[in-house]
């Protein structure tokens, strides 16, 4: 039986983000029925077509705890009854403050859900307003909190940094205070503006005034320092994690290891093609009522893709790529695909190789997309 | 098919400013002699390259054949030559009008004379061709066909002449068509003299070789017979002659008077130039027809494939293309920074760009284009005379003794209010002032010598909008001049980068360098490291510019399984910058080499 990670999607908020373009939507409770009749009726379709072996769950969004923590629980509990399950694997729910209550936690919690991600974002208030969040400071904490309290050990913190009219100052402060919270993981993601995104409109609009490459820079270097000053190692180019508290659901992407996917606009990949799900609820709904896999997009990846794929991942773990692991899998030495282009970034510092691993460096990490892109094949 | 009377033969040609409607004129002149449907009508048929109808203007001649019963009861073959319309294929329009006894000046009722349509008259009175000017596009608003006729008056036409037409509605053609019956004069020629033909256009076909459309003046052309050109004295046998309608359509011969075509084996139109005599080998004429020139390049550029591997290719394009258009000439060339590719001779700005796009798209090249150079005669202090068609090859400045640049006279026309403007941009581009006419109480000619070089940047470009698009412009060779040059060369990351390298007057150095740096410098995207810019002459550097180092380049959310996404900026990023020229460590995309062509806005 092929072993997968699993990514379950809930495209639900209780308002969008002005700088969020994921698949959410801010719904009323028969849309939420619908929608979780067909997550449940998908599982028994995905059963059924890979009989997969599930080694982690990822409850993503959207904002999951939008949901009744019953409405979570049945879901996991649904995946329990239909799934091959391993023992002990790390399930993880992303929470947004202001969405869960001790009822709530302590529901998930016995369902199985070991992991939190609390979307925190900033612990300005000022900020979390202008960037769109329906929380403040204080709740987050409390929240927090309130979560160690129900049993959550493993909790990790999202913060994003380069905000619009954000100061170096403000970023520290926002470390120093998520590191006061003591959590096991932190993920630290600077501002991109999407297209689509209320953002994007104040832009081109000349009203929003995008932080500095030079700032932003400044920032991301604080965040190393600081962080691993204070016990946690960067295990990935926006992942900190205390000793053996790295997610090993998010590992799956980077190894470029197979993962399975529920929800609308979910993408997946099944160990021979990426394809993702109908995103609109109504598609995505009605292809499942029907007895198909809402599946929009599917294709099989070459071997090239893979190689491509295994690169740009792979070498966002600060740890690399295992050139051992290369060859298995490809039967080439990574010398024989790449060796113009590892021969150039080693001169310029921003690659190293050693023993086993092909690793950015911190220069390279600055600069990895001008590394990544070097490695696309076509 | 009858013989036809050589009374009843009509032949004339279209002259137009581009835009005037000449294209469209000539559509309805087809439809209305039922020589093609309208279901077979597709807009502007006589241009037939795509580029042609896209841009909207004429490249190469063509040539139609209509049969029309006129209102006398008389039956006349009506032969139609549609010219080139831009500048840079004036000698081309002088050898069409050469081919004819009659020319409809095409004028738009609502812009009225140009630059352009005095300089056709000129050549078709030139040519002893009948005028008939008509007034075009009486449709639209703005049109006021009164003031185009007191503009006749000034150039020398009767305005009572003026035919009213609207090509776009069909007015006016049945007039028209009557009146080239009856005032363009039959073709004088003697079909029983020797053979004596004019070749106006020549194209290859890739599988009959090159095809010549003629006029034959006297005598007559058949199958079989061997022929002459009286330039190169190339002897060729034809395989085929015959008349367009206006695809091609085999005939017995055609006689003197008549407009037709021939194959003959023809390899290279190298062989059957524009211009050149067809004569009968075995029976020659005594004299060829006067007025053939060689097609001479004007403006030079290099051209190089951005992938070297694709060398070849641009070879192969270039001598395909080269079949079509004996004006164009390349020769192999090495570049430091650009590596192997060829500097390219062009009639002018336009045949250059045409050029271009057709290597770009009909041969799916990827170049890299450097800005326009001209020849420069250069007079070393050894007696050793050069000239110099790529500023990289300029010598030392100690070598030097002299430079000659080429002169064009220039004539802009344009309403009063703009020569101010027009004449500081004239001084700016090192012009000297020759002449300046009002040709009626608000248009004026100025005339100018300028300097080639400066036209090839980007004259007309920066005329045009300091005139707000009145002016029109026009320009013949006109010698050359001395004059005090020096090469600028140009410096990324310390190190010289010949492509990038011009020649400039002295006086102007210091300014085109400063430009042209920071130019590049909003070209060039940033590296993982400073790069310096500089501008020097010889060794002394006179302006400099800093890009400086991208310090962070990464995608930092990338959670969720989205991976395809990602992927795909990332293999944007290499296409980006695969279309970049890396040059030493810096990687320079193609446009840059002609950030020249965009300095002083």
């Amino acid at each position: 039986m092929k072993e997968f990670g699993l990514y379950i999607h809930i495209p639900f908020c209780v308002s969008k983000c002005y700088y969020c373009d994921f698949n959410s939507f801010a719904a009323k409770q028969d849309l939420k029925d619908r929608y979780l009749s067909a997550l449940y009726q998908e599982i028994e379709l995905l059963a059924e077509k890979y009989s997969p072996k599930i080694k982690s769950i990822f409850i993503g969004g959207g904002t999951p705890t939008s949901l009744e923590g019953t409405q979570l629980a049945e879901i996991l509990d649904r995946c329990y009854q239909s799934l091959a399950i391993k023992e002990d694997i790390e399930i993880t729910i992303e929470a947004n403050p202001g969405t869960v209550d001790k009822e709530k936690l302590r529901l998930i919690k016995e369902a199985g859900v070991n992991r939190l991600s609390f979307g925190v974002q900033s612990f300005n208030d000022e900020m979390l307003r202008k960037i769109g969040r329906i929380h403040t400071a204080q709740e987050a904490i409390d929240n927090y909190y309130l979560a160690r309290e129900v049993g959550f050990d493993n909790v990790s913190l999202d913060l994003i940094f380069a905000l619009p009219d954000q100061s170096l100052e403000d970023w520290q402060n926002a470390l120093l205070q998520a590191c006061e919270l003591e959590p096991k993981h932190l993920s630290t993601y600077n501002l991109k503006i999407e297209e689509g995104t209320p953002f994007y409109q104040m832009l081109s609009k000349g009203e929003l005034i995008p932080t500095s490459e030079e700032l932003d820079l400044k920032m991301y270097n604080l965040t190393k320092k600081l962080l691993e000053s204070k016990g946690y190692q960067q295990y990935e180019i926006s992942n900190f994690a205390q000793r053996g508290y790295e997610s090993e659901h998010n590992q799956i992407y980077w190894k470029n290891e197979p993962y399975l996917s529920l929800g609308a606009g979910a993408h997946f990949y099944d160990g021979v093609g990426r394809g993702y799900n109908y995103s609109a609820l109504e598609e995505y709904s009605q292809s499942i009522e029907e007895g198909r896999l809402p599946v929009k997009d599917y294709h099989n990846l070459t071997r090239e893709d893979e190689i491509e794929e295994t690169m740009m991942l792979g070498l966002r773990l600060i740890k690399g790529i295992s050139l051992k692991e290369f060859k298995e899998r490809f039967g080439l030495s990574i010398y024989e695909i790449y060796n113009d282009e590892l021969d150039k970034f080693s001169q310029q510092k921003l690659i190293t190789i050693t023993n086993d691993r092909l690793a950015l460096t911190w220069q390279g990490i600055l600069l990895a997309n001008q590394v990544l892109a070097d490695f696309m094949l076509t | 098919m009858a013989k036809i009377n050589q009374n009843n033969i009509r032949n004339f040609c279209i002259i137009a400013h581009i835009d005037h409607g000449k294209s469209t004129l000539a559509d309805r002149l087809l439809e209305f002699t039922g020589t093609i449907s309208e279901r077979e009508m597709e807009e502007q048929l006589l241009d037939t390259m795509d580029l042609e109808r896209e841009r909207g203007i004429t490249i190469k001649a063509q040539a139609v054949r209509m049969s029309y019963q006129a209102k006398d009861g008389n039956d006349y073959t009506l032969n139609l030559i549609d010219t080139p319309g831009h500048v840079d294929f004036s000698y081309e329009v002088s050898r069409s009008l050469a081919a004819c006894e009659g020319a409809l000046l095409v004028i738009d009722a609502a812009q009225g004379v140009e630059a352009q349509t005095l300089a056709n008259i000129y050549i078709a009175l030139e040519n002893d061709l009948e005028i008939i000017p008509v007034i075009n596009k009486i449709d639209i608003p703005s049109a006021n066909p009164d003031r185009v006729k007191e503009e006749l008056i000034d150039i020398g036409l009767d305005p009572d002449d003026a035919i009213l037409t609207s090509a776009k509605e069909g007015i006016g053609i049945e007039e028209l068509l009557e009146r080239v019956v009856k005032q363009v004069p039959p073709p004088s020629g003697d079909k029983d003299k020797p053979l004596k033909a004019l070749i106006f256009d020549s194209l290859y076909d890739p599988y009959r070789g090159v095809i010549c459309y003629y006029r034959v003046i006297d005598g007559k052309i058949k199958k079989g017979m061997k022929v002459k050109m009286m330039a190169t004295k190339k002897v060729f046998e034809v395989d085929e002659v015959g008349t367009f309608s206006p695809k091609m359509k085999a005939s017995k011969e055609i006689s003197a008077g008549e407009v037709g075509y021939m194959s003959a084996s023809i390899k290279n139109v190298k062989n059957a130039q524009v211009g050149d005599t067809i004569t009968d080998a075995q029976n020659p004429t005594d004299k060829p027809l006067s007025g053939y020139q060689p097609a001479k390049p004007m403006v030079f550029c290099g051209m190089y494939p951005v992938d070297g591997k694709d060398y070849d290719v641009l070879r192969d394009a270039l001598e395909k293309l080269q079949l079509n258009d004996a004006s164009l000439t390349f020769e192999p060339e090495t570049s430091e920074a650009l590596g192997f590719g060829y500097r390219c001779g062009f009639l002018g700005l336009l045949h250059m760009e045409i050029m271009q796009e057709r290597l770009e798209r009909e041969y799916r090249l990827d170049l890299i284009t450097t800005a326009p150079s001209v020849i420069y005669n250069v007079y070393k202090t050894d007696g050793e005379v050069l000239q110099i068609e790529n500023p990289a090859n300029m010598p030392d400045a100690q070598e030097i003794d002299k430079i000659e640049e080429p002169l064009v006279e220039a004539k802009i026309l344009l309403p009063d209010e703009h020569v101010g403007a027009a004449m500081e941009l004239c001084q700016g581009k090192r012009g000297q002032f020759k002449n300046m006419e009002y040709l009626d109480e608000v248009r004026v000619r100025l005339t100018y010598d300028i300097p080639l070089s400066e036209i090839v940047l980007d004259f007309f470009d920066k005329l045009k909008s300091r005139t707000r698009g009145y002016a029109t412009f026009d320009y013949e060779f006109n010698g050359y001049q001395e004059a005090d040059l020096v090469k600028l060369n140009i410096l990324v990351n310390e190190e010289p980068v010949d492509a990038l390298s011009c020649i400039v007057h002295r006086e102007f150095a210091h300014d085109v360098g400063k430009e042209l740096t920071k130019k590049l410098k909003e070209f060039i995207p940033q590296q993982m490291f400073k790069v310096p810019i500089q501008a020097a002459i010889g060794h002394k550097i006179v302006a400099r510019q800093t890009i400086s180092a991208r310090r962070k380049d990464v995608l930092q959310k990338c959670y969720g399984g989205d991976v395809s996404r990602k992927k795909k900026l990332l293999k944007k990023q290499k296409e980006g910058k695969k279309r970049m020229k890396q040059i030493g460590s810096v990687e320079i995309p193609q446009d840059a080499f002609m950030a020249v062509l965009e300095i002083g806005d």
